[in-house]
């Protein structure tokens, strides 16, 4: 079954076409990583696929249902990380992850409970009510992941999530992501092409907006050997 | 709905766990304190304005508005922006909820925030009430509509600053733009003041004045709750809100253009109705209780044609803030809201355009004179004008006043009773001769000294009688006379005039006799009077203690007017008026106490101790005549003449205390003219507090200190709390 399907996607702004009859499906429980270099159109593409723009033709479904137009209920089913994690300083972690699985619609037990598994698989309880804004870089990305797990979304879409973090970060970050995938369906747009490697399973490479490569890597290479190799090819 | 709340009390629970917004709170309090102190002061002046007690709080002043301006750009600019500033806005929008619940949630969250620091006013709106004075009459409608307008013209702020939050990245363009638009609103009463103003159009101005939605506080600080009104306002708050929803969710949608066209659409509509009625002068009635009196709604019905009416006055008169004006609009909406025919517009005299010009001249008016008006009332006009004829008032004549030591006291509007008359005027404006005779000692009419009458005459001529002297009652001279009056005679008239009064009566003629408070009356007119009419002129006069004004050596005489006949409610200053006493076919039209004392020569007739000096009967000393016999004619015989003399009167021929008013109203009785009753007499209320300075001190430690002082403390608090 497929959990994500874009069909002749095409967007452009201010008539600078960024994606080009873009189509490809993504199953369930498959890691796919999203690669291209910056203005690639990695960022728009994951942007569609979560609910927040509007492609200017094509069609988005995700678990069968159209994502657009207003399918607001279906976000319910995406969890979303920004490239930058935006979070607010001013909040406590507890008081934001409580609004954060308010604004998912989870009832008063399922919030708490979802709170106490997302707080004990990122290991925030240490920070638990500390403010945000005190948290170091790692805790940070874990509490905006912690947020986007809340629920546990069918579908997980995180933009640059080890951006910022040490190796050990790192390590600690690919085991919650490979947790993370027994639930879910994951998109990873990253930078991070090694650790890329290590996790996903399908890459899908973009180039101008449009699809260059889709599928696991070429035997014998790794991922920044494969993508050195397409960028000096074109 | 539950991620709106969701969303709204995230953006409340943020605020409250800031430390800043304590600072801010403080901030606003100190200057309501202020505000509200002031506004007390107001209350204790001599010429406190009208309206209800807590009225001056609620955004009267212009200095109201700046600092709570800026605490709603404080609240509403960086809502979005910010969030778009930080991508956090991506969160939001990510989330299972429409951009629509994101815009909703954020704005009931703010606004939520706006309605708690009014809130907070209330302990010290509260402990003025502990200080109050327990006879104080006061009705607590106005506090809440006050506060609900408050509330709603805030709202209405925030709406734009989170449209404009919406609609840029830059927090500091959003905060400028939202200031200066709220701050253009204000300047608006700049803009098309009759003085200072640049706009003179008259459709322009009230265009802007009804966009103007802080000016909305006038009438909401009284109690007032304008349906128009308040559709402005939600017009204000909805536009820019959907606007602020469309845009938040654009990226989410194909075609954003269709909806964009859509708000276009609204705001046209919307902003065509407020246009409609800036031209038509129409405005939505602004008070539930208003009641038109049945003897207003028969004179407006039986107007033929539509009648409009102008209000002139100079606006550059310091006091205008203190005059009833207010109320005389406000009457003037509900009146024509219920009447199509009739149309009102103020005239500011100050600058006047070709069109007031013309008008003036139109309606004969000194313009120049009104422009000098220091007072705002003196000169001031309202007239009321058909396609053919028209009717001028003075201002003055449409309030009640006491003047003491050069302070005026308002006491009451008597607008409808003077619009009736109008309408009367103008269903039937003919005249009638009104016959002064002469040659038996009377004052004249047309003399300029002291003890003439040449003020009064002016007078009654404004009142529309044709004023004529009679050298001798004869025949043929009295033919015309709709009444004969007869001011002070004291030599006598010959046999053949008497005769010829008595036909007169008799043949349904009128007559009026003022008699001389210092001499002898006539013995013919006396006899006249005694024998055929049953009125008896005495040589005694009436001293009344328990209804004077001063118990001085004056005997300053105050008397209401029987109100059987008509209760003009005027309070008429009598020095000591002379003696009447009538049999019972007549009214009377004033009447002494039991405790008044009559003089005749030197000594005092009483009866009882003379520590309760009381007179034999209840005699009166005025009478009003029914018709005599079977004729139509009716007789009035007052008396007294001194409150008519020239020296007593203003150059206008009007009194102080009424007079000319009631002698007018008797005429127009007799003749059956439509009278005039005192309908809807609205009462204006001054609420001159007389709080004691301890209080007043406490309310205001309370208010400028303590409560700052508390918010003060609460952010140092939550930000010692809040320390990274």
């Amino acid at each position: 079954m497929a959990v994500v399907v874009l069909d002749k996607i095409d967007k452009s702004f201010n008539r600078n076409q960024v994606l080009s009859k873009l189509s490809f499906k993504i199953k369930k429980h498959q890691i796919t990583g999203l690669i291209g270099k910056n203005g690639a159109g990695k960022t728009t593409c994951i942007k569609i696929i979560s609910g927040l723009l509007a492609p200017d033709s094509g069609s988005v479904t995700v678990l069968d249902k159209r994502l657009y137009p207003h399918n607001h209920q279906l976000k319910k089913e995406i969890g979303y990380l920004p490239e930058n994690n935006p979070l607010p300083d001013h909040m406590r972690v507890n008081h934001y992850l409580e609004f954060r699985a308010s604004l998912k619609k989870l009832k008063k037990v399922q919030k708490k409970n979802a709170i106490e598994e997302v707080i004990e698989i990122l290991e925030l309880d240490s920070v638990y009510k500390t403010f945000i804004g005190n948290l170091s870089t790692g805790y940070r990305q874990r509490t905006g992941l912690a947020a986007v797990f809340l629920g546990w979304p069918r579908l997980l879409i995180l933009d640059e999530p080890v951006r910022g973090l040490d190796p050990v970060q790192i390590i600690s970050l690919r085991k919650i992501l490979l947790k993370a995938a027994e639930k879910c369906t994951l998109i990873i747009s990253s930078h991070g092409l090694d650790e890329l490697e290590r996790i996903t399973e399908r890459f899908i490479f973009l180039q101008n907006g449009k699809i260059e490569h889709d599928g696991s890597l070429p035997q014998g290479l790794s991922l920044r050997e494969y993508f050195l190799q397409r960028e000096d090819s074109n | 709905m539950r991620s709106v709340i969701t969303i709204a009390f995230n953006e409340i629970k943020t605020s409250l766990r800031s430390s800043s917004f304590y600072f801010m709170a403080a901030l606003f309090l100190f200057y309501q304190g202020i505000v509200f102190s002031l506004a007390l002061v107001q209350r204790g002046h001599e010429l406190s304005p009208p309206g209800p007690l807590l009225a001056p709080y609620f955004g009267g002043p212009f200095w109201f508005w700046p600092l709570l301006i800026l605490i709603v750009v404080e609240l509403s600019h960086g809502t979005i922006v910010k969030e778009k500033a930080n991508d956090h806005l991506d969160i939001l929008l990510g989330s299972p909820t429409s951009p629509a619940t994101t815009g909703i949630g954020k704005y009931l969250g703010i606004l939520a925030i706006w309605i708690l620091l009014w809130l907070f006013t209330l302990p010290m709106v509260s402990l003025f009430f502990i200080y109050l004075p327990a006879d104080t009459n006061y009705q607590l409608y106005p506090l809440v509509s006050g506060y609900l307008g408050t509330i709603l013209v805030g709202a209405a702020g925030l709406a734009l600053g989170l449209f404009f939050s919406t609609s840029t990245s830059d927090l500091k363009l959003s905060g400028m733009l939202t200031f200066t638009t709220l701050f253009l609103l204000v300047l608006i009463k700049i803009i098309i003041h009759p003085t200072l103003g640049i706009i003179k159009s008259p459709l322009i101005t009230s265009l802007l004045q009804n966009i103007n939605f802080f000016e909305y506080m006038k009438t909401f600080s009284k109690g007032i709750i304008s349906f128009y009104q308040l559709f402005v306002l939600l017009g204000i708050i909805i536009i820019p809100l959907l606007g602020s929803c469309l845009l938040l969710g654009k990226k989410q949608l194909k075609h954003p253009g269709r909806k964009l066209i859509d708000l276009l659409l609204i705001f046209i509509i919307f902003f065509n109705f407020v246009f409609y009625f800036s031209k038509s002068d129409t405005k939505i009635n602004p008070s539930r209780n208003f009641k038109i009196s049945r003897e207003f709604a028969t004179a407006a019905k039986n107007l033929e044609t539509p009648v409009r009416i102008y209000l002139f006055y100079s606006s550059s008169a310091a006091n205008l803030e203190f005059l009833p004006l207010p109320q005389i609009r406000e009457q003037l909406d509900n009146l024509a809201t219920k009447n199509s025919k009739i149309q009102w517009e103020e005239i500011v005299a100050s600058t006047p355009s070709w069109r007031v010009k013309k008008l003036a001249e139109k309606f004969n008016l000194n313009l120049k004179k009104i422009q000098k008006d220091s007072l705002g009332i003196e000169a001031g006009k309202m007239v009321i004008a058909n396609s053919h004829t028209h009717k001028t008032i003075n201002f003055s004549d449409l309030f009640m006043m006491d003047i003491n030591n050069n302070k005026i006291h308002f006491k009451a509007l008597r607008l409808e009773s003077q619009l009736i008359s109008a309408f009367n005027y103008l269903a039937d404006p003919k005249t009638y001769n009104l016959c002064f005779s002469s040659g038996h000692g009377e004052l004249s009419i047309n003399k300029g000294g002291e003890s003439h009458l040449e003020r009064f005459s002016y007078f009654l001529g404004k009142k529309g009688w044709n004023l004529q002297t009679l050298s001798l009652i004869t025949k043929d001279k009295i033919n015309n006379c709709k009444i004969i009056a007869i001011v002070g005679a004291n030599d006598e008239f010959a046999p053949s005039e008497i005769q010829n009064l008595l036909d007169f009566v008799q043949q349904g003629g009128n007559l009026l006799v003022f008699v001389d408070e210092n001499k002898k009356t006539s013995l013919s007119l006396r006899d006249f009077l005694h024998h055929q009419l049953g009125v008896k002129i005495t040589g005694e006069r009436v001293f009344d203690q328990s209804n004077s004004l001063k118990q001085s050596k004056g005997y300053i005489w105050t008397a209401k007017v029987d109100n059987k006949l008509i209760n003009k409610d005027l309070r008429l200053i009598l020095r000591a008026p002379k003696l009447i006493i009538s049999n019972n076919k007549y009214l009377t039209l004033l009447s002494s106490s039991p405790n008044s004392h009559t003089r005749s020569g030197q000594g005092f007739h009483t009866s009882g101790s003379t520590r309760n000096p009381k007179v034999d009967e209840n005699y009166d000393i005025a009478v009003y005549g029914m018709p005599f016999s079977d004729g139509k004619g009716k007789v009035s015989v007052l008396g007294f003449i001194e409150n008519i003399k020239n020296h007593n009167l203003d150059k206008k021929g009007e009194s102080m205390d009424g007079t000319s008013e009631l002698v007018a109203t008797i005429l127009d009785k007799m003749i059956d003219k439509k009278l005039v009753k005192p309908v809807n007499l609205k009462t204006i209320k001054h609420y001159q507090l007389a709080l004691k300075s301890s209080s007043i001190s406490a309310i205001q430690i309370f208010s400028l200190i303590l409560m700052p002082l508390l918010f003060i403390t609460i952010g140092i608090w939550i930000g010692w709390k809040n320390r990274r």
